[in-house]
């Protein structure tokens, strides 16, 4: 095979893959997320939260202070890349193309490949999004006019490429692995990504997303421009009463060198060999290889050798016509029996085991850990429930059912609140023991703010991307205690906040918003 | 029970025209839509289920403009979409059981229905069995009973037939001939004989408007001493084929059996012919072929 097929096939992969992810309203939504963040996190001079908190000292706002703060964000466009990126091979499979690729000469090490460059083309497109944002809050926030797009940019890029490569290759590897579902895809990255979180925190050398890789260079700066600087710093978004006194430095950017970039550059070269050992394991679209796959065709084989079926003898003609006589129980039985069928053993173990922490583990972990988790193990059940009817085709003929926007959508709305809350049933009752109300009001309002916002998303976007996004990097910001993102009333901030409040009002705003763009769906115009 | 569509289009964007001023009366029985692709059978089909809104017109369905108030029809309707999906991880029982709790039937006579849908579709053996593991015709007999579970008065079936074996085509036709009666269907279809079999109205469209919409008798009396049969030699073939309405051809040992419609004026060809009887397909083919020459539509 001619090196320039394999070229020519890569590339074409990659541009088909790519084109049809940014074509998507998906994409645009992630942008905007991107270009949020960008502005959440160049915090006003004087604002009540910071980015980069050291003590009672705060950084100029020139270009390397600026560039520094976003590169520090990084995480959050790795947690949130992944998500952008992933189902890239599980489409092909969805759509059938895959079927059309596998009949070609393309071998399977050039399809992946090619998945890798377009997962990584998307998420470069991204980084330059925002470095673009970035230049903006620049002259939005900067307290000097002097540009320095060197420093403004290189750690952004220096620091962002390479992690959202790995993002890239990990998104290969772990959707070519077709047994493992999507659900424990979205689930085994979340920890993964913590796993190496923490472990960077643990040991630089670990710092595959760059979490303390811009720290630590401020740091030192700082220790060595103020020795009286007493060592406190912190990362994130970070509430605080400003101290009364606040000392402004001029940090004049990273000192790159090779020891910076030497964990970065590994775990890139690593990411290549981790996408070659995808190609070992993938099935090139053989379904009859797919785990799922033979277990049905198991059952399906089981069903179709059964002889005992008896047939009833009733007649079509003969059967008494139904009388139509609505009722919500009966659709909300039926709702809540869709939703749960059909998930993966995996799914279950996880649920039953974290149901079963949140009872009996000591209630700061239950109600901070256990439960945040529990609910996040359902982020596939939920996002599929605003736009399953769409992504199904099953959406023509139960819209042009009776009522469908009186009956169904409050059916979906229902089960789905219902079922968070029987999750969070241990953790509330023992808020109840402790008397601490505030808190069972505000588990509750999280179940439904979390259904509502996972049905309203899926609606407006017709997909389930934007609410596992969110979900994901809301959750990791409760584990990081942004009391924005405190969707249960467990930080303390929060609850000074009234952040419960807020959840309340926008679940009811979100309510309101996916019956009307409901509507809309309902009769093409 | 009567549908009157009065003056309806539906105009998209770029000014291309889905339908372009529809009239229809339809009255109880089996109304066939047939047409070329991109006829407008599908956006004539979604509009009366109440999911397309026309850019003009009205549907009347006993009087009552059905655009306006979608409600009056939704209870009577069975609609099947030509492109459409079921829920993969539900057993076709339990999906049965989930459309009909939103078209709001529930309880025991509407379980016993669903039992004898699924057996009069062929699915009992496999009722119980992930919709997933299903073959794409089963699928298809799967929405059929979704269409079937009340009673509704108002049957639309989109290319029903599509994957369904010889043996479960006819077995749905039986299926139609059985339910016709105080309703109406409409169903469309590209098996022309699928429509000749059960239809008692057929409505022949192209780019958006009808050309004919008559019994199939009428219809097919369009082609009457139209219609002929001939052996035509291997060389002559392709000439043949580009000078005549060949509605079908056959290759044998000495040539090809070919059957045609005379139209336009045309000379009967220096072979062998027979006249025949023309069917349902030839006299579409000859509908279409004649708005195409008289230029009817661009």
């Amino acid at each position: 095979m001619s090196n320039n097929y394999t070229i020519n096939s890569i590339y074409h992969i990659a541009k088909a893959d790519f084109l049809q992810r940014v074509r998507s309203n998906n994409f645009l939504i992630a942008i905007g997320v991107c270009i949020f963040l960008i502005y959440s996190f160049v915090p006003e001079i004087g604002a009540s939260y910071s980015i980069l908190t050291l003590g009672n000292y705060r950084g100029f706002y020139n270009s390397a202070w600026i560039g520094g703060m976003v590169a520090n964000c990084i995480p959050f466009f790795a947690l949130i890349g992944f998500y952008v990126v992933n189902y890239a091979v599980q489409r092909d499979y969805d759509t059938g193309v895959g079927q059309i690729i596998a009949t070609t000469r393309i071998t399977k090490i050039q399809y992946l490949f090619g998945k890798l460059s377009s997962n990584f083309a998307v998420l470069f497109f991204m980084l330059l999004v925002i470095a673009v944002m970035t230049v903006v809050m620049f002259y939005v926030r900067g307290e000097t006019t002097h540009l320095e797009l060197d420093k403004l940019l290189t750690p952004l890029m220096v620091l962002g490429i390479p992690a959202m490569f790995i993002v890239s290759a990990i998104a290969v590897f772990m959707d070519s692995i077709n047994s493992l579902g999507r659900g424990a895809i979205n689930v085994l990255y979340f920890f993964l990504f913590v796993a190496f979180v923490g472990g960077s925190i643990v040991n630089p050398y670990l710092d595959v997303f760059s979490v303390s890789t811009t720290m630590a260079e401020i740091s030192k700066s700082l220790a060595i421009i103020h020795p009286d600087w007493n060592g406190n710093s912190a990362s994130g978004l970070i509430i605080r009463e400003l101290p009364a006194q606040i000392s402004v430095f001029e940090w004049e950017g990273i000192h790159w060198n090779l020891l910076i970039m030497a964990p970065h550059l590994f775990f890139m070269g690593n990411s290549v060999i981790l996408v070659l050992l995808a190609a070992l394991g993938f099935n090139r679209f053989d379904t009859t290889k797919i785990r799922g796959q033979k277990a049905k065709l198991k059952v399906a084989r089981k069903t179709t050798k059964e002889p005992r079926y008896i047939p009833s003898g009733i007649k079509l003609k003969d059967a008494t016509l139904p009388k139509s006589r609505f009722s919500f129980l009966a659709i909300l039985k039926a709702e809540l029996k869709m939703m749960l069928k059909g998930n993966n053993n995996l799914w279950k173990l996880f649920t039953v085991v974290f149901f079963i922490l949140s009872a009996f583990t000591p209630m700061a972990f239950a109600y901070k850990v256990s439960l945040p988790l529990l609910w996040f193990f359902q982020i596939l059940l939920l996002s599929k429930l605003g736009s399953r009817e769409i992504t199904t085709r099953c959406d023509d003929y139960i819209f042009s059912s009776p009522f469908p926007l009186l009956r169904q959508l409050p059916a979906t709305l229902a089960a789905s609140t219902l079922f968070m809350t029987i999750l969070a049933l241990p953790v509330m009752t023992r808020l109840a023991i402790l008397e601490d109300f505030y808190g069972v009001f505000a588990v509750l309002v999280g179940a439904l703010f979390i259904t509502v916002t996972a049905i309203t998303f899926g609606i407006m976007t017709r997909g389930s991307k934007l609410f596992e996004v969110l979900f994901a990097m809301t959750i990791y910001a409760s584990f990081n205690k942004i009391p924005f993102l405190d969707l249960i009333g467990s930080i303390e901030a929060s609850r000074s906040l009234g952040m419960v409040y807020y959840f309340c009002g926008s679940s009811l705003g979100l309510i309101f918003l996916a019956f009307m763009i409901r509507k809309r769906q309902l009769i093409k115009v | 029970m009567e549908i009157s569509i009065n003056s309806l289009s539906k105009k998209y964007k770029g000014n291309k025209f889905g339908l372009k001023n529809i009239r229809l009366e339809l009255t109880n029985g089996v109304i066939g839509l047939i047409g070329p692709n991109g006829a407008g059978k599908s956006t004539l089909m979604r509009v009366l289920a109440t999911i397309s809104r026309p850019s003009k017109g009205n549907v009347l369905l006993n009087g009552v403009d059905i655009v306006k108030s979608p409600e009056s029809v939704r209870s009577q309707l069975g609609y099947l979409p030509q492109d459409f999906g079921v829920y993969d991880n539900l057993s076709a029982r339990e999906f049965l059981e989930y459309i009909a709790a939103i078209k709001g039937f529930s309880g025991n006579e509407m379980k016993v229905r669903i039992i004898a849908l699924l057996e009069e579709l062929n699915l009992g053996p496999v009722q119980n069995r992930a919709i997933g593991t299903y073959s794409g015709g089963m699928k298809q007999r799967v929405g059929i009973a979704q269409v079937l579970l009340g009673d509704p008065k108002l049957i639309i079936l989109d290319e029903p037939t599509v994957g369904l074996d010889p043996e479960e085509r006819v077995r749905f036709r039986n299926l139609l001939t059985d339910l016709s009666g105080e309703r109406i269907i409409i169903l469309s279809s590209h098996i022309v004989s699928d429509i000749e079999t059960i239809a008692n109205d057929i409505v022949i469209m192209r780019d958006g408007e009808i050309l004919a919409h008559d019994t199939p008798d009428v219809i097919i009396s369009s082609v009457e001493n139209k219609t002929y049969e001939a052996m035509i030699p291997n060389d002559a073939f392709d000439d043949f084929r580009k000078n005549y309405l060949v509605s079908n051809s056959m290759r044998k040992a000495d040539g090809w059996l070919v059957r045609f419609v005379l139209n336009g004026g045309k000379e009967l060809p220096a072979f062998a012919t027979e006249s025949i009887q023309g069917t349902l397909e030839d006299a579409y083919l000859h509908c279409i072929d004649i708005s195409k020459k008289e230029g009817q539509y661009v």
